[in-house]
């Protein structure tokens, strides 16, 4: 039987690999060890072996070629004369690369009948069997082979839902430990609370939600099946998912976090303000990290797989929700504008924002994102990266709490907790903390962003 | 239906086997002219001769070596280990070698063999004589590991491992070498793989394996007295595990205990706990206890032996704390 050769996978990070040199040539036989071609990896060349006696029938890739680990690159069959064609014909349109020429005369080089290995005496077929569900055997090339078996998981057995029985929702006996505890101290009948763990388990808070209603109060009737509504995907939720999902999928992500000392911020505000400025906590921090991203260049930078793009400019996009999503409109040049004209602009962006009124360049291009749920009452959180930008920040909420000052005595001041993600391919975790070093002297010193 | 000797049923099994197939060896300690230090494989010289009765130096690293080497190349071999105490210093030839070769050959080689022998704790042998091997090969994707309790399950499961085509560790015991049962005169093979149910019962599920079925089954006939009706389940193969009766079982009684014979840190009973708790959480009215050694190398005190040794009245005490009564 002829069959596909095809391009192995040399190294663990190999994709693709070209083929460096043929050493063997259609028609040629061959043993078990001899080297058919050499290929060039992401690594090295490497000698590519054979592991059976047979025969180069064809050869699918010239030399040069490149091609993905796995596509066929010959046919290797056990004698020279082997029909090969309805084999290559299967191949169809997806034999990757022109084949070399074929040799003018492969029977001259038609090797001796390949070895048949001989048959084996007189044994029975091994008894061996597997309980069903319970392993999954080893294949090779699609087939369960050998005897050997992995154990898996109880979950990926396909047993659990046999093993605990069927009926769910009230009255089925499913409680979790917790629940049945709370039960007994709370004096509830267990059979009557509503679970909603999964397959109706009664989780302890589902006891204290059934405590907590009146006694008289009829219990909801427990649905059949959850009722859902299908919410059509607008295409905005579309670039949301693919592109955030890449992003958490593609950046190896990191995360720093500080907590910011805003005392003097908020003084400097209601100094603004008393100046009759109208500026945001913000608007002041897009300034700061705008002059932070010029203190820390390194940082405001996208990764590229031949080489780091440091962007000359400084583009802050500040993430701006709308009631299906969210979009990042951007400060160009923040680095440059005042607080006043920063103020500005972030205003008339999230209104146009919210009226979808905004220009494809007024939310393309950012070097550098915000995230800022401290209005929502969220103290600390961690943002997923906006492509290619190398790194965003997720804001908290401002607020008052005990502190240690300085010289060891107790107080209060106001603290804001950031948290910084960052692309490990750009930044490295004393790179980060140098621009969040940066980004904390020009918050807790506010008078140096006039500097 | 002929009453055996386990020892006499072991080499039934492989008696019958090496006859039907001559790429079977039996290759160790005394296994030839001695005719088995415990008598397993007497008379077996003089039927297949020195070509496939082998006897070895004192040197399992290196008859363990040989025979996975023999298995890789076509022949299906039996290492006896005198005792899987002895084994400790084959570890790599079974672990890296038996257990890996398919895999790591990407298919290429396999290891068709039985390592076989006397397992856990006898009498009077002390710590370097009475080891529990159980989770230490259980550990290992690639390998097979295989007990029984009595006379027709070790035929019929030794006939099963001997025709498997990987490598199998069967854990005999030195203590039931001696004890009889009956075992079907035609030849019959129990796959390995699955469990069986030694005691039907409503209240609780005891899971076990090797001759602890026996304390086991005696913990039964005590609790019967006392209205509690426990199931006996007699795991006989680790790996592959029978799932489908562990779980049957559990998921009828709502408790178990697993009671075990090698310790109790990182044993087989944690595995087994850990599997009922994921499958049989909504299900179970109480949490999976386990009685095994006490966690101590064996002593050699007769005294002190029974008391690390798992033994009926722990296991009835652990079944009465599990069920509150």
């Amino acid at each position: 039987m002829p069959e596909l050769f095809k391009m192995p996978q040399a190294t663990p990070t190999m994709e693709v690999g070209t083929i460096a040199k043929w050493r063997k040539a259609e028609g040629d036989a061959l043993k078990p060890q001899d080297v058919v071609a050499e290929v060039e990896t992401d690594k090295a060349v490497m000698e590519i072996e054979v592991f059976d006696s047979g025969v180069l029938l064809k050869i699918l890739v010239e030399a040069g070629v490149e091609v993905p680990a796995g596509q066929p690159i010959a046919i290797l069959g056990k004698s020279a004369d082997e029909d090969f064609s309805a084999l290559l014909a299967s191949l169809g349109g997806a034999a990757p690369a022109a084949p070399a020429p074929a040799k003018a005369s492969p029977a001259a080089s038609t090797p001796s009948a390949a070895p048949t290995p001989s048959p084996e005496k007189g044994v029975a077929a091994p008894v061996a069997r597997a309980p069903e569900g319970g392993l999954r055997p080893f294949t090779w090339a699609g087939e369960a082979v050998n005897s050997a078996f992995m154990e898996l998981p109880t979950y990926e057995l396909g047993l659990l839902e046999a093993a605990a029985g069927a009926a769910e929702g009230p009255g089925s006996g499913r409680a979790a430990p917790a629940a049945r505890r709370a039960a007994r101290a709370l004096g509830i009948d267990l059979d009557a609370v509503h679970g909603t763990g999964p397959r109706g388990r009664v989780l302890r808070a589902d006891v204290e939600a059934a405590q907590a209603r009146p006694a008289a109060a009829p219990l909801p009737p427990a649905p059949a099946a959850p009722k859902s509504e299908a919410v059509k995907n607008s295409n905005m939720r579309k670039t949301i998912a693919r592109r955030l999902t890449a992003a958490s999928q593609e950046v190896p992500a990191f995360y720093l976090t500080a907590v910011f000392d805003c005392d003097a911020l908020v003084a400097f505000r209601e100094q603004l303000k008393g100046a009759g400025l109208a500026v945001s906590y913000n608007d002041i921090l897009i300034k700061g990290c705008a002059r932070a991203l010029v203190a820390v260049p390194e940082v405001n930078a996208s990764w590229g797989d031949e080489a780091i793009l440091r962007h000359k400019a400084v583009h802050v996009g500040v993430a701006v929700a709308l009631p299906d999503g969210l979009i990042t409109p951007v400060i160009r040049d923040a680095d440059k504008k005042g607080l006043s004209t920063i103020a500005g602009d972030m205003k008339d962006l999230a209104a146009r924002a919210r009226d979808r009124k905004l220009m494809p360049d007024e939310y393309t291009g950012s070097t550098f994102s915000i995230s800022n749920l401290g209005m929502m009452g969220i103290e600390q959180f961690t943002a997923i990266i906006n492509p290619p930008e190398a790194m965003i920040l997720a804001v908290g909420g401002m607020q008052r709490e005990p502190v240690v000052r300085a010289d060891g005595s107790l107080g209060v001041g106001w603290r804001m907790r950031v948290t910084l993600t960052c692309d490990h391919r750009v930044v490295d975790g004393a790179l980060g903390a140098r621009f969040l070093a940066e980004l904390r002297k020009l918050i807790e010193k506010p008078a140096l962003l006039a500097a | 239906m002929a009453t055996l000797q386990i020892r006499e049923a072991l080499r039934r099994a492989m008696v019958e086997e090496m006859r039907r197939d001559d790429r079977i060896f039996l290759m160790g300690e005394e296994v030839g002219h001695y005719n088995g230090a415990y008598k397993v494989s007497q008379g077996m010289l003089e039927e297949f001769g020195e070509q496939r009765v082998i006897d070895t130096p004192i040197s399992e690293n290196g008859f363990a070596g040989l025979g996975v080497g023999a298995a890789m190349v076509g022949l299906r071999p039996i290492i006896e280990f005198m005792t899987w105490n002895f084994s400790l210093v084959a570890y790599d030839q079974v672990i890296n070698s038996a257990a890996k070769i398919y895999q790591m050959s990407g298919g290429q080689y396999s290891a068709p063999m039985v390592f076989r022998g006397p397992n856990g704790t006898a009498e009077n042998l002390a710590a370097q004589h009475s080891t529990s091997v159980d989770s230490l090969y259980a550990h290992f994707p690639g390998l097979k590991v295989v007990t029984y309790c009595d006379a027709a399950d070790a035929y019929g499961l030794l006939k099963a491992a001997l025709r498997d085509d990987g490598p199998v560790c069967f854990l005999e015991s030195e203590l039931t070498y001696g004890m009889k049962g009956e075992v079907p005169d035609e030849e019959h093979i129990i796959p390995l793989g699955q469990a069986k149910v030694r005691r039907a019962g409503r209240d609780l599920s005891l899971i076990t394996w090797g001759k602890q079925v026996f304390t086991c089954e005696a913990a039964a006939k005590q609790l019967e007295a006392d209205g509690i009706d426990v199931e006996v389940v007699d795991l006989r193969s680790l790996r592959p595990l029978d799932h489908q009766t562990l779980f049957a079982s559990v998921a009828k009684t709502r408790r178990a205990v697993v009671v075990h014979e090698g310790h109790l840190f990182a044993g087989v009973g944690a595995e087994i706990v850990a599997r009922l708790q994921e499958a049989l959480f909504d299900v179970l009215e109480a949490p999976v206890l386990r009685v095994t050694s006490r966690d101590v190398p064996q002593p050699y005190a007769s005294n002190l032996e029974k008391l690390v040794n798992p033994d009926a009245a722990r296991v009835v005490e652990a079944v009465r704390k599990s069920l509150g009564r």
